[in-house]
Order: C-alpha cells, then sequence, then structure tokens
C-alpha cells in the first residue's frame, strides 16, 4: 500500500521552504537599513530550532504505546 | 542576481549620486499588536500543559504533546515574521531629491510612489487622540504640485521632526 505520509511531508516542507525563503528573500532584499537583515537572520535561525525541536520530539514519540492505552486499556 | 543592497541605507533602484536622508516606517506600537497576540497564542498550549501534567496519562502522549507545541510555535514564528516583514518594508524614504513611499503589500506584491521635492507645496501634520499625541506618531500628508495629488503617510514617530527635516530639504532642492 502507498503511503502518503512522507509524500505529504515533502509537499508541506517544500512550501514551508517557499515561504521562509521568501520571508528572508524580501528582508534581505528590499529592507533598507542594517535591521531587516539581522531579522532575516533571526527567523532563519528560529525556524531551524524549532523545525530540529519539532522533527526531535516527534521521533520520540511511541505510538505503540499510545495505541495500546487508547484501545487495550 | 544580487540579493545585498550596496550600501546599509541605500534602496531599490536608487542612483548613485542620491544621498538617502531619512529612512522611517509607521510608530513600533503597530508591530507591537501582532507581537503580542502570537505571545498569547504561543502561551495558551502552555497552560494546558500546565493542567494536564499531573495526569497519569500525560507521560503517554507528552511527546506528541511537545512536537505538536513546537510545530505550533514554528507556524506562529512564521506569521509573526510575516508581519515583521511587511512592517519593515513598508516605508517612507527621504532623500536628497525626493520623498518615497514604498508599500509591501504581501509576497512579490510591492508599490511605490514618489514625490519630487521641489512639486512639494504643502505639507502638514495630523496628531489624532491621546495615544498619538503622548507616544509622538501622527499623519504627514505631502501636496504635490505636479500630480496634483496628496500623499498621505501614516503614523509616522515624531512627525514635525520628519517635517522639518522634508522642508529644509526642499528649500536646498529649490
Amino acid at each position: 500500500m502507498f503511503n502518503f505520509f512522507p509524500l505529504l511531508f515533502a509537499i508541506v516542507l517544500a512550501l514551508y521552504g517557499w515561504y521562509s525563503f521568501s520571508v528572508i528573500y524580501h528582508l534581505i532584499r528590499f529592507g533598507i537599513g542594517k535591521h531587516p537583515k539581522v531579522l532575516a537572520l533571526v527567523f532563519f535561525f528560529g525556524s531551524f530550532l524549532l523545525f530540529a525541536l519539532f522533527v526531535f520530539s516527534y521521533n520520540r514519540v511511541d505510538w505503540q504505546q499510545m495505541i495500546n492505552y487508547l484501545f487495550h486499556s | 542576481m544580487s540579493i545585498f543592497a550596496p550600501s546599509s541605507n541605500s534602496f531599490r533602484r536608487e542612483p548613485e549620486e542620491e544621498k538617502t536622508i531619512l529612512v522611517t516606517r509607521k510608530h513600533q506600537i503597530n508591530l507591537l499588536a501582532p507581537l503580542y497576540s502570537a505571545l498569547g497564542m504561543a502561551l495558551i498550549p502552555f497552560l494546558f500543559y500546565l493542567s494536564v501534567k499531573s495526569r497519569a496519562w500525560y507521560p503517554i502522549f507528552s511527546s506528541l504533546f511537545w512536537s505538536l507545541y513546537f510545530l505550533y510555535l514554528l507556524v506562529l514564528w512564521s506569521l509573526v515574521f510575516y508581519n515583521v516583514m511587511i512592517y519593515f518594508l513598508n516605508n517612507v524614504v527621504v532623500t536628497d531629491r525626493r520623498v518615497i513611499e514604498n508599500r509591501q503589500k504581501g509576497f512579490f506584491n510591492h508599490e511605490t510612489d514618489e514625490v519630487e521635492l521641489k512639486n512639494i507645496q504643502d505639507i502638514s501634520v495630523k496628531v489624532v487622540g491621546s495615544v498619538a499625541h503622548f507616544l509622538d506618531y501622527g499623519d504627514i500628508e505631502l501636496q504635490s504640485a505636479g500630480a496634483a495629488r496628496k500623499f498621505v503617510f501614516t503614523k509616522l514617530p515624531e512627525p514635525e521632526a520628519i517635517k522639518e527635516t522634508i522642508m529644509q530639504l526642499k528649500m536646498k532642492a529649490n
């Protein structure tokens, strides 16, 4: 059976990548002064950190334990 | 494709001989509303965590809870910076030749209006309300001779100082 979720994850990740690129591009290319450039850097590192935290915590999810608790307790 | 501007205060399509005197944008209070809204929304799941952390079932679902929370924070973070981007790219640039208004309406959606200093006929400042008075922000209206239209820049900080700067530059330009 075709697993739909990796494809969905890839599509969402690509859309988010485009969104992040657009924010950073606009701030660096069209921002006047140094503040927009610094904010682009803050956005990049913040996004990277939150995404890493999401992936790390998602990998720790024990689906089997949750299923057992929900359906067999 | 160069993505960096030539100097810290330069802007798109700026001629080399033109000098940027002032760059201003709406008062910071306009940015605080979305920032505080996002902060409040970020705290809501945390309050939920405080209410359920002592439940017997919480350790089983904690990893899922935190992964969804970080995903939620990532979405909020992105929305906040979209607002920050719009805030910073909507600005008014005063050079030694003209006044330029940049309006960023979204991604790759941009409008620019400009008026030559020598074509400015009248400048007026409007400060309406107690909040605007105490935080020192207001609207600046430029009446242009050439296009016979009015330029209105809203909620700019220190409007009187900006008006004074434009007046001095206009006198030099004439």
